[in-house]
């Protein structure tokens, strides 16, 4: 807990107890199990789950779970589960929040029952990325408990007699196809002594963490990764000009939390968490999130990336889709500082979203303040985008942004980049 | 102890393999460092 690695967590008060006692919705709860013991941990700022974080993000979960797991052994202690659910990060750190996890271990028992959880949940959706492509977050999100060994092996051909495939697929698949209806192999194995229980999980987790190891999401490259860089579409007077203009909004605000809607490889994220911000960035391309991720690591920046598509928010997730918020329920007013910078146009070409209603989602994530860029069709980038559509947005002026934004926010200052057909507008909300 | 997560059942078998392989080991190790230490013992006495 000391190294922040695992939430601080301590006993609830015995005011907070009554409280807690007191309420209608919990208290139905309290009375059937009646807790001997109420706990609480330091809240995280914003909540994210597995399925919107890059590989690079659960490959870091994987690994504190491990270690933690392994920091146990020595003390007796194990997990009784090892799902990604159990870690929230706190800005690009992993931090395990599900302290309830840890358990007493039966001393002679040479297995570590949450092996194949770690295995579904972690290594499998890894592997899968890191051959095939495949995101974590389209595995996870429509599958709680991960990629079953079953799942994916009729995928892998004659591959499935390389590592890691033989141990983490083939060999689980041919030894349970053998003794599906056996239940005596979910009895208790207990050998001798505490000592050869300990070397054999020892062995285990060390086993792990080089499966694990191999498995670390090298940086990938998408149409998005390099945009930074080139962008071509820019001068450098003009890509001076921008960023003059959003690190004077937030000299000037100094928000203490900011949003940062396609926010590619972080630039502006980093941008603001250099002035004191808690950022969350969220771009739909992995890739770019995963690099983001990286900056934030190796700079020590506080931000959350993640994968989310404005067009397509994360679900509410679970029983009664009551489980997991979705994206906007956690977002909403969550936000002093929301930026929007080269995106308004990918919403209203390629997605085909209204003005009005993309800067009224804005101001619903916002408390205060936006920076929007506007992209005129004229734009080269634009044009690109919208492929033979321009037509179809021949009405999109800056006049007409400006009163979607009137519907919502003052507009406090405007700046058009020299010789472009972009403007950049700072908004505060009205109302 | 309870099981507590879906343990699977390749997953377990595979697990549990392995556990009595590197099990073995265990003694194998064991028995390797007392007659090493048996050697230096002796070799300490000569």
């Amino acid at each position: 807990m000391a190294s922040g690695r695992v939430v601080i967590t301590r006993t609830l008060a015995a005011d907070a107890a009554q409280a807690l006692w007191r309420d209608e919705r919990i208290q139905p709860l309290l009375e059937r199990i009646r807790p001997e013991l109420i706990l609480e941990h330091t809240p995280l700022d914003f909540p994210s789950y597995p399925y919107e974080w890059p590989a690079e993000m659960l490959h870091a979960a994987a690994e504190l779970t491990l270690e933690l797991a392994m920091a146990l052994l020595a003390s007796g202690l194990g997990l009784k589960d090892a799902t990604p659910y159990n870690v929230l990060f706190r800005g690009p750190d992993p931090v395990f929040v599900d302290v309830l996890s840890v358990e007493q271990r039966d001393p002679r028992d040479p297995l570590w029952r949450a092996y194949a959880q770690f295995v579904r949940t972690f290594l499998l959706p890894l592997a899968v990325w890191k051959r095939f492509g495949l995101a974590p977050g389209e595995v996870l999100l429509a599958r709680r408990d991960g990629l079953e060994p079953e799942d994916l092996y009729g995928w892998l051909g004659w591959r499935r007699l390389l590592p890691p495939w033989l141990s983490l697929v083939t060999m689980p698949v041919v030894l349970g196809a053998r003794r599906r209806d056996d239940l005596s192999i979910y009895r208790p194995r207990r050998l001798r002594e505490p000592e050869q229980a300990r070397f054999v999980l020892g062995a285990l987790f060390r086993s792990l963490k080089r499966t694990l190891r191999k498995l670390a999401p090298p940086p990938r490259r998408s149409a998005w990764t390099a945009y930074a860089e080139t962008r071509t579409h820019y001068s450098e007077e003009q890509a001076q000009a921008k960023d003059r203009f959003v690190s004077s909004a937030l000299e000037e605000f100094r928000p203490r939390r900011v949003l940062d809607i396609g926010a590619n490889v972080g630039r502006f994220s980093a941008m603001a968490a250099r002035r004191g911000a808690s950022v969350v960035a969220i771009d739909c391309d992995a890739a770019v999130v995963g690099q983001t991720w990286r900056m934030a690591c190796r700079d020590r920046l506080d931000i959350l990336p993640l994968v989310v598509n404005l067009a397509r928010p994360t679900p509410a997730v679970g029983w009664r889709n009551a489980e997991c918020l979705s994206f906007l329920d956690r977002a909403r007013g969550r936000f002093d500082l929301v930026l929007m910078l080269a995106l308004v146009h990918h919403l209203v070409v390629t997605e085909r979203i209204p003005l009005e209603e993309i800067v009224s989602l804005a101001a619903e994530f916002t408390t205060d303040l936006a920076v929007i860029e506007f992209v005129a069709p004229q734009d080269p980038m634009f044009q690109r985008i919208a492929r033979g559509r321009e037509h179809l947005h021949r009405d999109l002026i800056p006049q007409e942004f400006e009163s979607a934004c009137r519907a919502r926010f003052a507009i406090l200052r405007s700046e058009t980049l020299p010789g472009s057909f972009r403007t950049l507008y700072l908004l505060r909300r009205s109302g | 102890m309870l099981l507590y997560t879906d343990p699977g059942s390749g997953a377990l078998l595979w697990q549990a393999l392995m556990a009595g392989v590197v099990g073995l080991l265990f003694y194998v190790r064991k028995f390797t460092s007392w007659f090493r230490g048996k050697n230096e013992k002796k070799d300490s006495n000569q």
